[in-house]
């Protein structure tokens, strides 16, 4: 996606992905139970949170993090309503690290962070390739297709491969954390 | 980990990985959906998957990553079979032997074998071949080049190149089309689009000939460029200030008093996103100034504000241009 996108014109397409998606992700958060009366404050607050993502990830990406967001915010509801009286501030899981991260918090994420690379440098070639074309330079999926000469399926499968792997750098199988 | 949620971290890798997709279905999400809810352990791993992929986009500046994606663009610069890609990247492996050890060049010489290069829409690229000529080759451009102990060829495929040729006792061609440009040490440029050929040069001399469909030859003297298509002569004519001609070798697009079509033409050759102009008399409005090869965002600026122009980004790959 071209960074230089005019911010007017990726708000447009904000404000029309949240009339889309609207009812999708009402939908998607009934089927997670959530009662029906907090069903438009969740995602409300989802889209609101989305909306920090507008300007640095590509409108290809926005469902896929919409969803995630979504997953979060029910949890931190949930989290709230068991743990802590009412009305006071949760203990939000935030979606990015934030930038004034205690010393401890920056450590452990370089430590991530390294770990992330590894894995990313560890990966076949073309399915590293993929991987940085869309993480990296925020290329599309027939973009990245055409200068790979692969279809664009064979990219979501790369990618899907990619994922795990950074998922099984960051928490290996076997050692359950939860 | 149990099984179930290995399970669970393989299916929702497999997930995101489709929903980043530009073609998800309404049917695909309510898939998706019933996938999620369906256990907590789901959700819970797609929500971390998630997360990873967000937390790499930190890495963006990492020296090692950032050279890895740099290997990747070469390796993988399309136009076709992934075979050629891999043979730029050989090739130019090659050649940063060629210009760091002056020694090592002539391991490359004479192997007879063709090399491929290509670079992909908004990249240029600065090469030095073994016998010391000097290529820049601009946006959507391939180019083989064959260099033996008789003759040093290329053939231009589709594209742009400008060439600094060394000097060397084995004559120096370049093909295109149906011509081919024959040079006595000197500086030109080669640009192909199709079966349109267009050959200008810089200094030194160059002889223009024409095989198949009807003959015909030239020979050019320094400002002069030579034209020619899929059939008919050559038409020779000056090229105008040579410096402007050239300044896409230095990045940057020179346009004087020119057609805002022509400027776009250009500009687009350089972008996934096409910039389309709503109404045709607006390809006739004239426009000068200096513009940054690949920096759309900045003409789109300059039109916005000098000529009054409005801009609309009408779908992922192009951008409406009207009054």
């Amino acid at each position: 996606m071209p960074r230089f996108l005019a911010r007017e014109d990726n708000a447009e397409r904000f404000e029309r992905f949240v009339r889309e998606c609207g009812p999708l992700l009402a939908r998607f958060l009934g089927r997670m139970r959530v009662r029906e009366d907090d069903v438009q404050d969740v995602a409300q607050e989802s889209f609101a949170r989305l909306l920090r993502y507008r300007d640095q990830e590509p409108p290809d990406a926005w469902t896929a993090l919409l969803y995630r967001i979504a997953i979060n915010v029910v949890r931190d509801r949930a989290r709230r309503e068991r743990h802590a009286p009412v009305g006071e501030p949760s203990a939000a899981v935030p979606e990015a690290v934030s930038p004034d991260a205690s010393p401890e918090q920056h450590a452990s994420d370089l430590e991530a962070l390294a770990r992330a690379r590894d894995a990313i440098l560890g990966l076949p070639p073309r399915c590293r390739a993929v991987y940085l074309m869309h993480r990296v330079e925020g290329l599309s999926y027939p973009e990245i297709a055409r200068r790979c000469g692969i279809s664009t399926k064979a990219v979501e499968k790369h990618m899907s491969h990619a994922l795990r792997a950074l998922r099984d750098a960051r928490e290996p199988p076997g050692t359950d954390s939860r | 980990m149990s099984r179930t949620d290995d399970i669970a971290r393989r299916r929702a890798a497999d997930w995101f990985a489709r929903l980043l997709a530009s073609d998800v279905s309404e049917r695909e999400r309510e898939a998706f959906g019933r996938w999620c809810a369906a256990s907590e352990a789901n959700a819970d791993a797609y929500a971390a998957i998630a997360g990873d992929h967000d937390f790499a986009r930190r890495l963006a500046d990492d020296p090692a990553i950032v050279a890895a994606t740099q290997k990747a663009r070469i390796a993988y610069a399309g136009h076709g079979r992934s075979a050629v890609g891999r043979w730029a990247a050989l090739a130019a492996a090659a050649l940063v032997v060629v210009a760091i050890g002056a020694g090592g060049w002539r391991l490359y010489r004479d192997t007879g074998s063709t090399a491929t290069f290509a670079t992909a829409v908004g990249e240029q690229r600065n090469m030095v071949l073994s016998d010391g000529t000097r290529l820049v080759l601009d946006t959507a451009t391939r180019l083989d080049a064959r260099l033996d102990g008789n003759a040093r060829e290329l053939v231009l495929r589709e594209g742009r190149i400008d060439i600094d040729v060394a000097r060397d006792p084995r004559p120096f061609s370049v093909v295109s089309g149906r011509g081919v440009v024959r040079d006595v040490g000197t500086r030109f440029e080669v640009e192909r689009h199709g079966e349109d050929v267009r050959v200008m040069l810089m200094s030194g001399a160059v002889n223009v000939s024409l095989g198949a469909g009807g003959g015909g030859e030239a020979t050019l003297a320094p400002g002069q460029q030579a034209r020619f298509g899929a059939d008919g002569g050559i038409v020779v004519a000056e090229a105008g200030a040579i410096a402007d001609a050239a300044a896409w070798t230095q990045g940057t697009l020179v346009f004087k008093q020119r057609r805002l079509g022509d400027l776009i033409a250009e500009v687009n050759r350089y972008s996934t996103v096409q910039i389309r102009l709503a109404d045709d008399s607006l390809a006739e409005l004239r426009v000068s100034g200096v513009f940054r090869v690949g920096d759309q965002a900045s003409l789109l600026e300059a039109l916005r504000a000098g000529w009054s122009l409005s801009t609309k980004q009408t779908s992922e790959h192009e951008i409406e241009l009207s009054r």
